[in-house]
């Protein structure tokens, strides 16, 4: 008979899916056990790998950044900028890193316009207003907002 | 004394240096060559950076020498002081593409806005080389009265 055992354990994950995978074992299925592992697998692939993905981008995040702000703020190449290992990774964490990315601009500053460029498509700065770092942090900012981001 | 800019470039405290302005991320080293303190300009692919229209926004020399030509300057062969001349001085990465820009004073000193750090007042083009920047490469000049 195939027993799905449910055990809670102290913090994430709180499933895991060898706790609900099929064993193989012949036996009697009732309509409950089925649909008890339909729910089950939802929970592992909607819930917790979410929230568990939103945490690990936040602590990304701020590792990265700290390491990129250190790293590059004497260079004035912005490709160099652009180019450090540790931005490169920032924007490949792609649009979860948005309001990160938004948060840090409007507390900061930086020269975060080619990773959300590079992120959105979008640009909505001006061209009388390229390289004029408050007026594109503000454009970037009011862009965010109406885009419905929240940071 | 700066530990933070003498552990970024090595050479500093070897010759005398001062830093002459707070920290600013509204202008780089080109915007300061350029005698511009509220822009960043830099001719990156993404268009973030200011750059004249007249200039390729390609990051080479001759990228560089078009839009610093829209300020008046033109190639010249050495750092040299030489009198009624401002002169400014390319920095280079070992293949050949510029990172960095520094103006000379009327002493022949120079001034560098350090990315989105302080500027420095530098005794010699020497005080910024083996570091990121590079090398020291290519120079232009223009009367001081343009």
């Amino acid at each position: 008979m195939s027993h799905a055992v449910i055990q809670r354990r102290d913090g994430p994950p709180l499933v895991e899916p060898y706790l609900w995978r099929d064993t193989g074992e012949e036996g009697p299925r009732t309509a409950l056990h089925y649909v008890a592992r339909q729910v089950l697998g939802a929970l592992y692939h909607y819930q917790q790998p979410r929230s568990r993905h939103v945490a690990d981008v936040c602590a990304q995040f701020a590792d990265l950044a700290e390491t990129w702000r250190r790293e590059t703020a004497h260079l004035s190449s912005t490709t160099q900028i652009a180019m450090h290992p540790a931005y490169q990774r920032i924007v490949g964490l792609g649009t979860p890193a948005l309001p990160l990315i938004m948060a840090e601009l409007e507390r900061s500053g930086g020269q975060w316009f080619w990773a959300l460029r590079a992120i959105t498509g979008a640009d909505p700065v001006r061209p009388d207003h390229r390289g004029r770092v408050r007026e594109m942090a503000a454009a970037w900012l009011e862009w965010g907002r109406d885009q419905g981001l929240r940071w | 004394m700066n530990g933070d800019l003498e552990g970024r470039f090595p050479r500093l405290a070897a010759h005398p240096y001062a830093v002459t302005s707070p920290c600013s991320d509204e202008y780089n080293c080109l915007a300061w060559a350029a005698g511009d303190s509220v822009r960043w300009w830099w001719p990156d692919p993404m268009g973030t950076g200011y750059w004249p229209d007249e200039a390729p926004r390609l990051v080479t020399l001759d990228a560089f020498a078009r839009a610093f030509a829209t300020l008046g300057f033109e190639p010249c062969a050495d750092p040299q002081l030489e009198p009624g001349f401002e002169k400014i001085a390319v920095y280079v990465e070992a293949s050949g593409v510029p990172t960095h820009a520094a103006r000379q004073y009327r002493d022949g000193t120079w001034s560098s806005k350090l990315g989105n750090l302080e500027d420095i007042s530098h005794a010699t083009l020497d005080s910024l080389r083996e570091s990121d920047y590079g090398e020291p490469a290519f120079f232009m000049k223009r009367r001081r009265d343009h």
